[in-house]
């Protein structure tokens, strides 16, 4: 893949739904050749196209060798047949596509397990998750003015304490957060130290989540993280939507959070950024102690 | 409280909750690809070397939400 192909990984909330210039490229190449796309279905899976949108293959099997058998037919007709070598314009090289985060904001890396996995259940329950939590440069002021930010502890319980073990998960509305409560804080120079009781759960309980959430932070002087260390802990229940099969009843699902720089870190939003204002302003107000 | 407080000098016990949920280096390896992130700097990449490009589309975006 590394040799013959030029690699690129993506989201479909950004190249299917938002108007933007990639988007409007690729959804030209998607229309064409997978009709469950016009009907605005997702177009996940693999690729193979050209430069000029010249489409080469599709696969939507994650099978080690059918996705083998996509790329080596996909390669032969691109050798038959070669598209245009037709480089984008600067117009189109210039636009933008994902949301960035803002100017001076910082960003931790957020991964769940189920942990123990119980015996029998379903082998994705043993995957481990990623997402981005951002975290504005007032909030960290805030938090060097030895306060800890609704704005903060809201994000957190409604877009990164979900169990998004098994794929893509629902995220919690504000009305299902049943309780947030800062139950300790301590500030000594530039760490911060807060422990967060939480309990999370749909109308009718049908998923669910509750438990306690440490954090420990140190920031500069420009109101950046320089460390982050989160751990949640809790019991969950549940499928959502597009998380199927969880252990079956109550499980322990726990959450490590860690400062990161990296350029996949600055580059690939937070799932929750779908929501736009309420990501930045959840609309919980935590009980502070 | 006084425990609260101490572990702000540093909580070794949280470092190592933390560490133990972390990706194994088995569960990174599909990092390893260089994955291009921005599409339209990717097509003229593609345009420079005259390769095709692998694109891999997820719900959610497998770097960010797996």
């Amino acid at each position: 893949m590394t040799t013959e192909f030029v690699p690129f990984v993506g989201d479909t909330h950004v190249l299917q739904n938002p108007k933007n210039v990639a988007r409007d490229w690729f959804m030209a190449i998607a229309s064409a050749n997978l009709e469950r796309v016009t009907k605005g279905q997702t177009a996940q899976g693999f690729w193979v196209i050209g430069p000029d949108g010249t489409f080469y293959g599709y696969n939507n099997n994650r099978s080690k060798e059918r996705v083998e058998q996509m790329l080596d037919r996909a390669l032969a007709q691109f050798r038959q047949s070669p598209p245009k070598f037709v480089a984008p314009t600067r117009e189109e090289l210039a636009a933008p596509s994902a949301t960035k985060a803002p100017q001076g904001s910082s960003v931790v890396r957020v991964h769940a397990r189920v942990r123990p996995v119980p015996v029998g259940c379903a082998d994705s329950n043993k995957r481990v998750s990623r997402d981005h939590l951002w975290i504005s440069a007032e909030e960290v002021a805030a938090l060097r003015g030895k306060k800890v930010p609704s704005s903060l502890v809201g994000r957190i319980a409604r877009f990164h304490l979900v169990d998004n073990v098994r794929g893509e998960p629902d995220m919690w509305s504000a009305a299902e957060v049943r309780k947030l409560e800062v139950l300790k804080s301590a500030f000594v120079g530039a760490t911060a130290r807060f422990e967060v009781a939480f309990s999370l759960a749909t109308e009718g309980n049908k998923r669910g989540y509750e438990g306690r959430l440490e954090v420990e932070l140190k920031s500069d002087d420009r109101n950046r993280i320089v460390r982050f260390r989160g751990f949640a802990s809790g019991t969950a229940w549940g499928a959502g939507t597009y998380t199927p099969e969880p252990p079956n009843g109550k499980f322990n699902l726990v959450i490590a959070m860690v400062e990161t720089e990296d350029e996949v870190a600055k580059a690939v939003p937070p799932q929750g950024i779908l929501w736009g204002r309420e990501y930045w302003q959840p609309g919980v107000d935590p009980i502070v102690r | 409280m006084i425990a609260f407080l101490l572990a702000l000098l540093g909580d070794a016990d949280l470092d190592r909750r933390v560490a133990e949920l972390l990706p194994t280096a088995v569960e990174n390896r599909f990092l390893e690809i260089p994955w291009r992130l921005d599409l339209m700097a990717t097509r003229a990449e593609a345009v420079r070397v005259q390769k095709p490009i692998f694109v891999w589309l997820m719900n959610g975006h497998p770097l960010g939400c797996t």
